[in-house]
C-alpha cells in the first residue's frame, strides 16, 4: 500500500454515507485536487504535468470519500492532505523521470519529519537561543529529509542510463551510507532499512519495538544529524 | 524565489542547514532543497512557530522593539501562498 493508504482516518466507511453525499464529496474532491495538483506541479518544477497530477488525485478519490470521518475533521481538510500523499505518492511510484521521482521521495520524507514535529508536545525554550536552536534543529532535520532521499536515489530504479551520472549516484550513497555509520543504533538501524532497504516505516517501527510515532521521533533527530556527520566525514 | 529567502537572517539559517550537502546532490537539487525549506516555514505549522520564535525582533527607529506579528519573518510565513500556518 502506498502512503496516501495508510494515514488518517480507519479504512472504513463510516456507515449511512449515501450515494448522493458520496457523488456531492466527489465533485468537491475533484475541485480540491485540481488546486493540489496545480501546487504540486509547481513544486516538481513542471516535471510532472498539473493532468497527469490530477489523475492521480482522481484515482485516490473514491478510497478518500469512503473513509473520510466527519467527526474527525473536514472533507477539505481530509481530502487535502490525502491527495497530496496520493499524488506524490504515484509520482514516486510511476517515476515520470528521475527528477519528478527524487523529488516525491525528498517531499514525503520531509511530510514525515513534518508529523514527528507535529506529534511532538510543544515545550519552547526560554531563550532567543534556545529558540534559535530548536529552528535550526528543524531545518537541518528536513534538510536532511530531502537530502538523504536524492542522495539514496537507486541508479537501476531511477533508471539512470548516463554512466557518469551513474556514479555520481552510486558515490553518493556511499558517502551517505558512511554518514549513517555515525548514527546511533537505533538511528540507524531506521535509515538504513528505510532509505536504502526500501522497508515501510510501520514493520521497521514494529521490528524495533517502537512505537510509529516515536520512530518518526527518532528518524527526525537522525536526519538533524547526518549533516554534522557528512560534514565531520569532510573535513577528515 | 521564495519570499521567505528575501529575509537574509531566514536565507542564512536555511543555508546553514543545507551547507553539508552541497557537493552531495545535484545544484538543482540543491536550489530545489533550498525553496522548499522556505516553503516549509511558510506552510508547516510547527515550522512557522518556530520561526516566528526565533526571529529577531524588528526594532523601528524610534528603538522601540516592535511586538510580535509586526512585520517579523513569521508573518510572511502566514500569508504565504495565502494559507494560515498557525
Amino acid at each position: 500500500m502506498g502512503e496516501s493508504g495508510r494515514q488518517g482516518h480507519a479504512a472504513t466507511a463510516p456507515p449511512g454515507r449515501d450515494a448522493a453525499e458520496r457523488d456531492r464529496l466527489a465533485r468537491e474532491g475533484i475541485a480540491l485536487g485540481a488546486v493540489v495538483a496545480r501546487r504540486l506541479a509547481r513544486k516538481f518544477g513542471g516535471h510532472v504535468s498539473v493532468d497527469d497530477l490530477r489523475s492521480l488525485g482522481n484515482s485516490a478519490l473514491p478510497e478518500i470519500v469512503d473513509t473520510w470521518d466527519p467527526s474527525r475533521g473536514t472533507f477539505e481538510a481530509y481530502a487535502s492532505q490525502r491527495l497530496t500523499w496520493a499524488m506524490r505518492d504515484g509520482v514516486r511510484r510511476e517515476t515520470h523521470g528521475r527528477s519528478a521521482a527524487a523529488r516525491a521521495r525528498a517531499l514525503l520524507a520531509s511530510d514525515r519529519v513534518s508529523r514527528a514535529y507535529a506529534a511532538d508536545a510543544d515545550e519552547p525554550g526560554t531563550t532567543a537561543e534556545a529558540h534559535v536552536g530548536a529552528l535550526d534543529q528543524l531545518l537541518r532535520a528536513h534538510a536532511g529529509a530531502m537530502a538523504l532521499a536524492f542522495m539514496t536515489a537507486d541508479p537501476e530504479a531511477e533508471e539512470v542510463e548516463d554512466p557518469e551520472q551513474r556514479l555520481v549516484t552510486l558515490e553518493r550513497r556511499r558517502v551517505v551510507r558512511a554518514a549513517i555509520a555515525a548514527l546511533g543504533e537505533r538511528e540507524r538501524a531506521l535509515i538504513e532499512r528505510h532509505y536504502f532497504g526500501g522497508e515501510q516505516f510501520d514493520a521497521i517501527a514494529a521490528d524495533l519495538g517502537v512505537t510509529k510515532s516515536w520512530a518518526s521521533r527518532l528518524h527526525a533527530r537522525a536526519l538533524a544529524a547526518l549533516g554534522p556527520a557528512l560534514a565531520e566525514l569532510r573535513d577528515r | 524565489m521564495h519570499r521567505l529567502l528575501e529575509d537574509p537572517w531566514v536565507a542564512a539559517r536555511i543555508d546553514d542547514a543545507l551547507a553539508p550537502y552541497a557537493g552531495t546532490v545535484s545544484d538543482q537539487e540543491f536550489e530545489w532543497m533550498r525553496e522548499q525549506l522556505a516553503e516549509t516555514l511558510a506552510a508547516d505549522p510547527a515550522a512557522a512557530r518556530a520561526l516566528r520564535r526565533a526571529a529577531p525582533r524588528q526594532v523601528d527607529r524610534s528603538g522601540e522593539v516592535l511586538s510580535e506579528g509586526s512585520g517579523d519573518p513569521g508573518d510572511q510565513a502566514d500569508d504565504h501562498d495565502g494559507r494560515a500556518t498557525g
